[in-house]
């Protein structure tokens, strides 16, 4: 993992930026606690305003993994849904499908034209709220 | 069956492992077609992401230049943050946090489609 060189700013826009940064993370929280999901847009919302849009993309990916393992134990503990199910014979394809997935997606990444990537992220974006606003 | 349900996953996973998340759309397979109930549908779309996620994190680290410092600053404010959702959940009406946040979602893909249809044809 490389730091990326950019020039710091002045110590009180550093704050402000700091502050900006940790209110958009608490708030990707709140609705990725919520809402079960989203909280990732938000995330890549405040990362895209300071790094390459691939960079952002993987930094978002990074930053959601934590969240998603808290809230894979929240629902265990919570009773929400059944472990069982969840890592079950039935559950299988999707994991393994995932494997391969994955990588596919993290290889494509650079090796996609970024206009695709980026109509491919509106297009769920529009699907996302669709679902959820009318769904 | 199986095999269908595997490159679906597939396909899913790979948008997934590219970071723009996969919309949900597992979800809905699972739900519509494979008939499991819509909770346990949203956990198994969280192992699943999981995975995903953890197979294509070494691609990253290795191709991408990732700010460390500010992936753990929000990622360390997002947890409790998490937290306080889950207790919100519990209080607030959920349908309404949706509708709401599906609202901004939908103005959030109209904004990138259109500054991405600008940025390639009018600039």
């Amino acid at each position: 993992m490389r730091y990326s060189p950019s020039a710091k700013p002045h110590k009180p826009h550093r704050v402000l930026h700091a502050a900006v940064t940790a209110f958009t993370g608490f708030s990707g929280g709140i609705v990725n606690g919520l809402l079960g999901t989203g909280g990732g847009i938000l995330l890549l919302l405040s990362l895209r305003r300071s790094a390459r849009a691939q960079d952002a993309f993987a930094s978002a990916l990074v930053c959601i993994l934590p969240l998603s393992l808290l809230s894979v134990w929240l629902y265990c503990e919570n009773g929400t849904a059944d472990p069982g199910l969840m890592f079950s014979h039935q559950t299988l394809p999707y994991l393994l499908g995932a494997i391969p997935g994955g990588m596919l997606g993290a290889y494509l990444l650079d090796r996609m034209k970024l206009s695709v990537v980026q109509y491919l992220f509106a297009a769920l974006l529009l699907f996302s709220g669709w679902r959820m606003a009318f769904g | 069956m199986a095999i269908l349900d595997f490159l679906i996953s597939v396909l899913v996973a790979s948008l997934a492992g590219m970071g723009i998340g996969g919309g949900g759309l597992l979800v809905i397979w699972l739900v519509l077609i494979r008939e499991i109930p819509s909770q346990s549908a949203q956990a198994v779309n969280l192992v699943f992401f999981v995975v995903s996620a953890v197979c294509a994190l070494p691609i990253h680290l290795k191709r991408r230049s990732l700010d460390a410092r500010k992936i753990l600053f929000l990622t360390a404010s997002a947890i409790p943050g998490v937290w306080v959702g889950c207790q919100l959940a519990s209080v607030l009406p959920e349908t309404a946090a949706r509708h709401c946040f599906g609202y901004f979602l939908l103005l959030s893909g109209i904004m990138q489609a259109y500054r991405q249809i600008k940025a390639q044809f009018f600039s």
